[in-house]
């Protein structure tokens, strides 16, 4: 039986341009050239909720991590001690209020890190990303917390 | 003359996947044409003017006065795209209503607590469909979203666009 040859056809050539312009394409914008300056941030953050006393877990220079992907965040500088509080309705004088929580505390972290500055982000070993105002869970040598980024030192 | 032949060609001239596959690189081609040539909003020859704009952020901690100055960057956080040179930032004491035993709504401050307002200017095409930030970006006076800047991230709505 005679062996039927394959013709390249024009439609060939047409999908093999597309596939190539795609690929092309895409190595491009993945190789795209950023600027990424390297620099020391210190920021804070704040680990609510916590039993009086709990500030004494954490130590100057124990390394942070983030307790969700595991990725870096820095390194402790100084730790203190708050009172926790919350805000409250008080009906009877009409207000809203900050009440202090009793047996419970906020601590407030200083960390220091090397970040990755493309212009719009500070990324902790180019991965986990710092802003005021972000939600945190970390971890630390034998314990951990949630809380807030408060400020990102300029 | 079928429309597919036994060969599986269509009208006896090119095969059905191969017709397919034209047609949506055609299709393509002419929707990238359409938005750059002929959209108001994205086109090209679109005629850019400054737009002034106010962000409210609610019920936050004085900590933003640290984290916010003028001068900064704003991007719309969900798509990561610029919207405009933060120019001004203002703050009021916080309010919100509490329920109160006699059944009324009582407007109240909250304690430590602020308002903070960010005046932004912004490049926009202004068009009768509305203002679009980089011709992108809507404006929408009412609308809730997550800005950010490089050093800060929030909620916060946009409270009135200046004409």
């Amino acid at each position: 039986m005679e062996k039927r040859r394959h013709r390249i056809n024009l439609f060939d050539i047409i999908v093999f341009a597309v596939i190539i312009i795609i690929a092309v394409s895409g190595y491009k914008y993945l190789h795209r050239e950023k600027n990424v300056n390297t620099s020391k941030l210190r920021y804070t953050i704040e680990l609510t909720d916590n039993p009086e006393g709990f500030s004494k877990n954490i130590h100057e220079g124990d390394k942070i991590t983030d307790n969700v992907k595991n990725y870096y965040m820095g390194q402790v500088v100084s730790v203190k001690a708050e009172p926790c509080k919350k805000l409250v309705n008080d009906t009877v004088d009409g207000a809203i209020k900050e009440s202090v929580c009793e047996g419970k505390e906020t601590d407030i972290v200083t960390l220091e890190a090397n970040v990755t500055d493309d212009g719009t982000n500070f990324r902790v070993n180019g991965y986990y990303t710092v802003k005021a105002g972000l939600e945190v869970a970390v971890k630390g040598n034998g314990y951990a917390g949630r809380g807030y980024v408060l400020t990102v030192e300029r | 003359m079928k429309l597919i032949d036994d060969k599986g060609k269509l009208f006896g001239v090119a095969n059905v996947v191969d017709a397919l596959i034209v047609l949506i690189v055609v299709v393509i081609a002419a929707g990238t044409v359409y938005k750059f040539k002929f959209m108001d909003k994205t086109s090209k020859g679109a005629a850019m003017q400054p737009v002034t704009y106010t962000v409210k952020v609610e019920k936050i901690r004085n900590y933003v006065f640290g984290n916010v100055k003028e001068g900064d960057i704003l991007y719309d956080k969900t798509s990561g795209n610029d919207i405009g040179k933060i120019t001004k930032v203002t703050s009021e004491p916080a309010t919100d209503y509490i329920p109160m035993p006699d059944g009324t709504f009582k407007k109240v401050n909250v304690e430590n607590r602020i308002n903070v307002y960010f005046t932004v200017e912004a490049q926009a095409v202004v068009s009768d469909s509305g203002r679009f930030v980089n011709k992108t970006y809507e404006l929408l006076a009412g609308s809730q979203k997550k800005f950010m800047t490089k050093y800060f991230e929030c909620d916060g709505t946009i409270y009135s666009i200046d004409k």
